[in-house]
């Protein structure tokens, strides 16, 4: 389970259905998250709205400030500066990104019913979306190695949008055979 | 090409192969793993249980991408609109979001399937076979 004291959002994910351990881990919402509350929710534009459906990727770049994630971070095959990488992108070995409606309830991978946690500093409401499976992997994949996940849409990788991210428990590397699985878990307050 | 797995407890992936040959090789040995009772995951014993395949079916693009420019007939969505009112209609007055909702339903590229079945929108151009159906 990962946190983040912030007056803005918050976002939990659990990284494994089977984990018996909970750890705070780090969190970032991006730009274009707070853009569509201020321009979709807010102001009901017509051009800055969510996608179809979302997407979720597994990346090579931690969250973090410096050279890791920034709120106005971009996906990119360069590693630099504030870029995120995805794994796969010159090697898929089975990696393509997940899917996760754009729903509740409804479809076979969806949002959970959201609850509210009344906590002063760091309440809100969230929601669980249902658990993705990644692979099976044929092989390593390059590149390889998965400090985070990340709620994004299309599946082109290392293109779209970035919506929110989280440091996976550890550094993922997979190899043939292997499959991972994230739940990830949004709290806005 | 894209595989979409859909595993025996109704878990669904969506994976990328260069050949069916390299998918048959990936799919299997994760397949092996759960028949022996192993992890998901070499490295990572908290990953959980390996899953036994159900079914493993071929797409030419990423199935995500069927409705991902969220252009639509327009028939299409004069015809959800119709629905949408006749269903929550109470008088003469219907509430907008709601059919709003089910405008946008529209571009989803997801179905509410059974366990084993896709959970797609795209018609699959094939299905991939291997061991796991023996």
């Amino acid at each position: 389970m990962i946190g983040m004291n912030d007056p803005g959002m918050h976002f939990h994910h659990r990284e494994v259905e089977f984990e018996t351990h909970r750890e705070m881990k780090a969190v970032i919402a991006f730009q274009r998250m707070s853009q569509l509350v201020t321009d979709y929710v807010m102001g009901n534009s017509g051009s800055i709205t969510p996608p179809a459906s979302w997407t979720i990727a597994l990346s090579t770049t931690a969250v973090g400030s410096g050279s890791n994630m920034m709120r106005n971070s971009i996906w990119s095959a360069t590693v630099s500066g504030s870029n995120v990488n995805e794994i796969g992108s010159s090697t898929a070995n089975g990696y393509a990104r997940q899917t996760i409606a754009k729903s509740i309830n409804q479809a076979g991978i969806d949002w959970g019913t959201s609850t509210f946690d009344n906590t002063f500093s760091t309440g809100g409401q969230s929601t669980t979306a249902d658990q993705v499976t990644f692979g099976a992997f044929s092989g390593a994949p390059s590149p390889n190695g998965a400090n985070s996940w990340v709620l994004t849409d299309g599946s082109t990788l290392n293109a779209g949008q970035l919506y929110f991210a989280g440091d996976t428990a550890a550094l993922r590397t997979f190899a043939n055979g292997d499959t991972e699985k994230v739940t990830p878990t949004l709290k806005a307050g | 090409m894209f595989y979409e797995i859909i595993f025996e407890t109704g878990n669904h992936s969506v994976a990328q192969y260069g050949s069916d040959e390299e998918a048959r090789d990936a799919i299997l040995s994760h397949h092996n793993r759960a028949l022996k009772g192993e992890k998901a995951q070499a490295t990572n014993q908290e990953m959980g249980p390996a899953e036994r395949v159900k079914k493993v079916l071929k797409y030419d693009s990423h199935p995500v991408d069927y409705t991902a420019s969220q252009a639509a007939v327009a028939s299409d969505v004069s015809a959800a609109v119709e629905e949408a009112i006749n269903e929550n209609k109470i008088g003469d007055l219907v509430s907008v979001p709601e059919v709003a909702a089910a405008v946008r339903e529209i571009s989803s590229p997801l179905v509410d399937s059974g366990p084993h079945e896709s959970n797609y929108k795209m018609p699959e151009s094939g299905e991939l076979t291997g061991d796991w159906n023996e």
